[in-house]
């Protein structure tokens, strides 16, 4: 048995594993800096369109800029407690 | 650009460069994903992000409010144009000149009042702005104008948040004291033709001369309940 079979079997845990740690992170800080520039962008430069995209997509790209944070923090905690 | 930015928008900005500094040493060093990493990476990724989400949301609210903000689809340059013009007595210039509300005349007036009215604003709002980008952007002005109906009527509530008809001078006017029902019902609009003449009046047909109206009735409502057309 494999560190990573002690994982759930869900869809996003199985998504999760075949990714793997490190890359959930790249992809969150890629994420992340897309959607502080969005924001910084709006807060700039506050037309209705800027706005609109930092409360909409930024927020959103934001959120799953934590979520996939999160996610890599999830498979590492799993991965370590399956070690010992 | 704003010449000046609010406090929450120099949070959202220091709370960014923080964050994407983290972030972006990160992307270059690559350590191991240790405690320590992941306490940086929850400071860049959760914590600071979260300050330039809520310095950011409150900023684009505050621009909002603006009638520049308003004023930056073309559609609304006619209103805001009469708004801001120094010459006009339409009810919406005579309130802009008002440092009362300032450079959120719009914003003022057409609020919805209330607990939740500022969350049924901004999302009407951004209804608004959902209608430009689908089509509107490209509709003249003229167009716009002949088109444009406000969604629905706009509620004497709004006017009653300043003028509240509650003291001797506004009671002390037949018309006022007449009417009071059906203000109060919303079944005549102050910004009205008849009572204080629409708020944008410069596209609205005009008004029935006074001797249309019956004799001996100065108080008599005007039929049409409320300003159709923004």
């Amino acid at each position: 048995m494999t560190d990573l079979d002690a994982l759930p079997d869900g869809k996003i845990a199985q998504a999760a594993r075949r990714v793997g740690s490190q890359k959930l992170v790249l992809a969150s800080c890629v994420l992340g800096l897309i959607a502080m520039a969005m924001m910084c962008w709006s807060v700039l430069d506050p037309r209705p369109f800027p706005v609109l995209v930092a409360m909409s997509a930024g927020q959103g790209i934001g959120t799953l800029s934590l979520l996939c944070y999160l996610s890599a923090v999830f498979v590492e905690v799993w991965r370590l407690r399956n070690k010992r | 650009m704003h010449s000046s930015l609010p406090i929450s928008g120099v949070l959202a900005l220091a709370c960014s460069g923080i964050a994407s500094v983290i972030l972006i040493v990160y992307l270059i060093k690559r350590p191991a994903f240790s405690l320590g990493t992941k306490l940086w990476l929850f400071l860049g990724l959760c914590v600071l992000p979260l300050g330039t989400a809520l310095g950011g949301n409150a900023a684009g609210m505050e621009a909002s409010k603006q009638v520049t903000f308003c004023n930056s689809c073309h559609v609304m340059h006619a209103h805001a144009g009469d708004a801001l013009n120094l010459n006009s007595q339409s009810l919406a210039a005579r309130h802009t000149r008002n440092n009362l509300f300032g450079g959120e005349s719009c914003y003022v007036c057409h609020a919805d009042y209330g607990m939740m009215g500022t969350v049924f604003t901004k999302l009407g709002g951004m209804g608004h702005v959902y209608e430009y980008l689908k089509g509107y952007h490209a509709v003249s002005l003229e167009d716009f104008l002949a088109e444009i109906h406000l969604r629905k009527p706009m509620p004497n509530l709004n006017c009653q948040q300043c003028h509240s008809g509650k003291n001797k001078l506004w009671l002390g006017v037949p018309e006022h004291g007449a009417a009071q029902a059906e203000l109060a019902l919303g079944l005549i609009s102050c910004a009205s033709a008849g009572c204080h003449g629409y708020a944008h009046p410069f596209n609205k047909p005009p008004a029935p001369p006074p001797s249309a109206a019956p004799a001996g009735s100065p108080a008599e409502p005007p039929p049409a309940p409320t300003e159709a057309r923004p």
